[in-house]
């Protein structure tokens, strides 16, 4: 808040009761005392009206951000209770959680549409208004649109006896409008966000100029609090007044103003929404100050109390001693009053009030100071203090999203390049893998220290391991080197700690937090893609949301691999090039897409960080410019690892090839981008033998070619995909 | 200031929100030098039985609700009281320490507290 | 939040275990709390962290835990009451030497016992969707686990005052 009073020694009352007109000043008063009463009025009126729209606006914010993420849990708990129902497992979980996320999406929808009591972020309902701005209420209809016909399907299935083809076609749908649905939602959101900040902004500014009026006005009234100076002044007009009382019959009539202006005070300092109070040169609060100051300091019988003490047990210390030091600066004579006002560190605070339910509550407030002047010296300061949590509150969320902001911009133009469908699909596949890795982490261990449970541990680090791996072997296969880069430093703190002789929980903490981190650089990523989907369909083709079904993904796959391959040979200087049979890998990869790209992926990888070296290197050994697979290196590697025993001198290929196998093992003395961490071909076996029940063979022909045949069992009836 | 009578049984008011702690104190003190003991749940209702009570030692937490151990000790000292007042909490910061004994405290404590460290902190005040 | 945090909290928990008993305590392989699941086991307290962090610090254990744990201060006949009582304590305990690292800028409520089956909701922050890291603690073949949600504050510079 600010205000403009003047220093009472020049205020047009005090100057006007020096001089002979003796009446001025019982005008100027009645005068004043309109203007306050007015202007309380209208704060009263602006300041309701921005604390409705603060707190509804920030709900309203919420709301539909609950609703972007609800659109995606939805999808997931169908995803859940269509492949309960396919295992044959009990799919009542997933179903209460469909029916759940379903009828809340729907009912919050409803209510941003038509208004309504829709249950809140908090647990507790609130009445949303419906949706008044043009532009919220196109998103609302839009999506209500796609919804509506999705719904009906949904509660057909939550209804229970949909059947398994009914179940097929809803997943179906579900699939082709879901990142429409969510689209929507975030448009919504950030629609929300924009009218709060226009509707704040229109009750702010009248506000803020009234209540300069009212607090000059209440400082004009000297009956109220102004210093001894200004009293003999009001002295001097009431002595005027008695002089004149026989002469002058309107008289009667003026010093019922000056009563009207002391009850205007009083009703004031009961209605207006600010605190006000005095303190003199000991801090100590006057004893009339605005009823309002109570409930911003939780406390009652103010008066009489020391402000700087009340403030101390709210404050920080460090706060506190500013704070001290900068009321020490207020009372001091030798400071000009516009330097110190300059520099009140007071304007938005944070304090901390116990809770008596338990914890803090915290509020911001902000003070203002005026000094009130007594024979030139400062007798007394002014203070009018307010509560603005909810403002501060709403520009902290706005200047956190800007921060959040340039931070995406990052990865925002790391994605530009990459398909629609294909950032869909990694999205996906990390979302499953972050799930894979809390799944091992929450397996708590609670074993005693054993060689079991050492081992126990290590697996399930291997585990995490292989998921990091598939994350960064997609997010290479795309370009994405943000995720790229983050997931090499979570298998970089995975590696040390494999590298331990002995594990315990502590190990895991690095674990646990570098997942968090993945997880929000994955949130970052779906929310940034919708907008990027945003930032196409305005510009020349608007591609409804359901169009990449029609190309065939195996195709995009095959495209990706070949990229692939050349971005790997070119970081690595080698040569190379990959053949594909585009009808094979689309017959294959037929119901078993991430298999099969996983898989290849990481065969691509291999082939040519280990299978190939580059041209100078064979050119110098003298070896033929041909590629092929180091035996006697991968043999060493495994002597060393205990995988062979050390009294088997030749060990046939096959057994050499079981080793490439194991978690952790590699040829490589040092990890790069693309090699050295051993997991690559873990993942293929688990993959491919362990999970899908198929099976691996390698042949080779030293210096010549490794041949890896990937066996799949046939899928027991057609996939969705 | 003035030490208590140490040749008497002396008084204790132990305060502490937590009833396992207030119990833990109560227990070890009764085995030693403290003839009566009595026992408070926060800040509050540790001022309401002081000035009747009188004790020699006061076992102070500093986390209670209504009213924490740092204003107790506040008032306490403005009471002008004679009472050896010991700080018995989990606040491991530095900072707290120093501004618990500049309010007036004469020892601080640190939780998870034991009988030997207890008793050790105990006699460091009476016999100082 | 980083490792480093979270580590605090680890080693003051086993800490007080080894203060206290005549046993020691090992820290479980962390995870994150899923938006779905309730950790919480027979008893649990909360306390609300403001300063420099804001957010939850929560400890929750089983019944049999802390009925073994009781006998250790002395008590020989325990209750529900008691075995509420201590569970505070052990949070307010584990937080507040907390302060030792995190400095007093880390300031810490009373504790607040919460009926387990409230826990999910008490834990889980209202406002931010802030990871709640589950750190599980064993004892004597007893499970509990702390339960920590923090965000750090950005140091709130004040605007200039408008003149």
């Amino acid at each position: 808040m600010s205000t403009k009073a003047s220093p009472a020694d020049s205020s047009p009352a005090a100057d006007a009761a020096r001089r002979p007109r003796r009446l001025l000043p019982l005008l100027v008063y009645s005068l004043l005392a309109l203007v306050v009463a007015g202007s309380a009025l209208g704060i009263a009126h602006f300041t309701r009206r921005l604390e409705e729209a603060t707190t509804e606006n920030n709900k309203r914010i919420n709301l539909a951000g609950r609703q972007r993420a609800l659109s995606q849990r939805m999808t997931k708990a169908l995803l859940a209770y269509e492949r309960d129902l396919r295992a044959g497992a009990d799919p009542a979980a997933a179903l209460a959680e469909l029916q759940k996320i379903s009828g809340l999406f729907h009912v919050v929808l409803r209510g941003f549409e038509t208004g309504g009591s829709v249950p809140g972020a908090d647990g507790k309902d609130f009445d949303m208004p419906a949706a008044q701005d043009p532009e919220e209420q196109r998103v609302i209809r839009e999506a209500l649109s796609l919804w509506l016909p999705l719904q009906e399907r949904l509660s057909d299935i939550v209804q229970g006896g949909a059947a398994p083809e009914a179940v097929a076609t809803t997943v179906e749908a579900f699939r082709a409008r879901n990142v429409a649905i969510f689209d929507f939602m975030n448009e919504l959101t950030n629609r929300t966000e924009f009218t709060a900040r226009a509707q704040i902004a229109a009750a702010a500014n009248p506000r803020t100029a009234l209540i300069s009026v009212a607090v000059l006005a209440v400082f004009l009234i000297p009956g109220f609090h102004l210093g001894d100076r200004a009293r003999r002044a009001r002295l001097r007009a009431e002595k005027a007044l008695h002089q004149l009382e026989s002469a002058h019959s309107a008289l009667s009539t003026q010093s019922t103003a000056l009563a009207a202006a002391k009850a205007e005070t009083d009703r004031i300092m009961d209605t207006v929404q600010e605190g006000l109070l005095l303190i003199d040169s000991k801090f100590i609060i006057g004893p009339s100050h605005s009823r309002e100051l109570a409930a911003i300091f939780r406390q009652e019988h103010l008066a009489g109390m020391n402000l700087l003490h009340l403030l101390q047990r709210l404050l920080s210390e460090k706060m506190f001693n500013t704070t001290r030091d900068y009321f020490d600066l207020l009372f001091d004579n030798e400071q000009r009053e516009r330097s110190v006002l300059k520099v009140n560190p007071l304007v938005d605070i944070e304090v901390s009030f116990p809770d008596p339910a338990g914890g803090f509550i915290h509020r911001y407030l902000g003070f203002s100071f005026r000094r009130i002047l007594e024979e030139g010296r400062v007798s007394r300061v002014f203070v009018a203090v307010r509560d603005i949590t909810a403002q501060i509150e709403l520009e902290k969320r706005l200047r956190e999203a800007e921060r959040v902001k340039e931070r995406q911009l990052e990865i925002l133009l790391g994605i530009m390049h990459v398909d629609q469908d294909e950032l869909v699909h990694f999205a996906e596949i990390v979302e499953q893998e972050l799930d894979a890795i809390n799944q091992s982490l929450r397996a708590e261990d609670f074993a005693v220290a054993s060689p079991e449970q050492q081992e126990k541990l290590r697996a399930r680090l291997n585990q995490v391991f292989r998921s990091v791996h598939n994350i960064k072997g997609n997010a290479v296969y795309l370009r994405l080197d943000y995720f790229q880069k983050a997931a090499e430093a979570f298998e970089t703190r995975l590696s040390e700690l494999l590298a331990r002789p002995k594990l315990g929980g502590e190990d895991f903490l690095a674990i646990v937090v570098a997942q968090a981190g993945l997880r929000a650089d994955l949130g970052d990523l779906i929310e940034l893609r919708s907008k990027l989907v945003g930032m196409r369909s305005a510009g020349s083709s608007p591609a409804p949301a359901d169009a990449g079904a029609a190309s065939p993904a195996s195709s995009a796959l095959a495209d990706g691999l070949r990229q692939l391959a050349r971005d790997i040979a070119d970081d690595l200087g080698k040569p190379a090039e990959i053949q594909l049979d585009d009808y094979a890998l689309h017959v294959v990869a037929h119901g078993r897409q991430e298999l099969v790209r996983d898989t290849l992926i990481q065969l691509v990888r291999n082939a040519i960080a280990h299978g190939v070296e580059p041209p100078a290197e064979r050119a110098a050994s003298g070896k033929p410019p041909v590629a092929r697979l180091d035996l006697e290196r991968i043999r060493h590697r495994a002597l060393s690892a205990g995988l062979l025993p050390a009294d088997a001198p030749e060990p046939a290929p096959a057994e050499l090839a079981r080793c490439i196998f194991a978690p952790g093992f590699s040829t490589r003395d040092q990890a790069d981008a693309h090699s050295g961490r051993g997991q690559g071909m873990d993942i293929v076996k688990t993959r491919v033998v362990d999970e899908a029940g198929g099976r691996i063979e390698v042949r080779s022909a030293p210096g010549r070619f490794c041949e890896f045949a990937l066996y799949l069992p046939e899928i027991p009836e057609p996939a969705l995909v | 200031m003035t030490r208590p009578d140490t040749s008497r049984p002396m008084k204790l008011l132990v305060v502490d929100d937590s009833t396992v702690v207030r119990r833990v104190v109560e227990r070890n003190m009764k085995r030693s030098r403290f003839g009566e003991i009595r026992l408070a749940c926060n800040g509050r209702e540790a001022l309401a039985v002081f000035d009747q009570f009188q004790p020699d030692v006061v076992t102070l937490d500093i986390t209670m609700p209504e009213m924490d151990g740092l204003t107790t000790v506040e008032i306490l000292r403005q009471k002008k009281t004679s009472a050896i007042i010991l700080i018995i909490s989990a606040l491991a910061d530095r900072s707290t320490a120093v501004e618990a004994l500049k309010r007036g405290a004469h020892g601080f404590l640190l939780k998870p507290i034991t009988p030997e460290s207890l008793h050790l902190a105990i006699e460091d005040l009476l016999n100082n | 939040m980083e490792e480093k945090i979270l580590k605090i909290f680890a080693d003051s928990t086993t800490r007080y275990f080894a203060t206290v008993s005549d046993g020691s305590a090992r820290l479980g392989t962390p995870y994150l709390r899923d938006e779905t699941e309730n950790p919480a086991l027979d008893y649990a307290a909360v306390i609300g962290i403001s300063g420099h962090y804001r957010g939850r610090v929560c400890y929750t254990a089983t019944r049999e835990q802390l009925h073994a744990l009781l006998p250790q201060f002395g008590e020989t006949e325990c209750d529900e009451s008691l075995y509420a009582d201590l569970v505070g304590e052990i949070t307010n305990t584990i937080s507040g030497n907390a302060r030792e690292s995190l400095g007093a800028g880390f300031m810490i409520s009373p504790p607040v016992l919460i009926p387990a089956s409230a826990a999910a909701g008490a834990i889980a922050d209202a406002g931010a969707p802030l990871p709640c890291y589950v750190l599980p603690v064993t004892w004597k073949e007893h499970r509990s686990r702390v339960l920590v949600t923090l965000q750090p504050q950005p140091v709130h510079k004040p605007a200039p005052d408008a003149t």
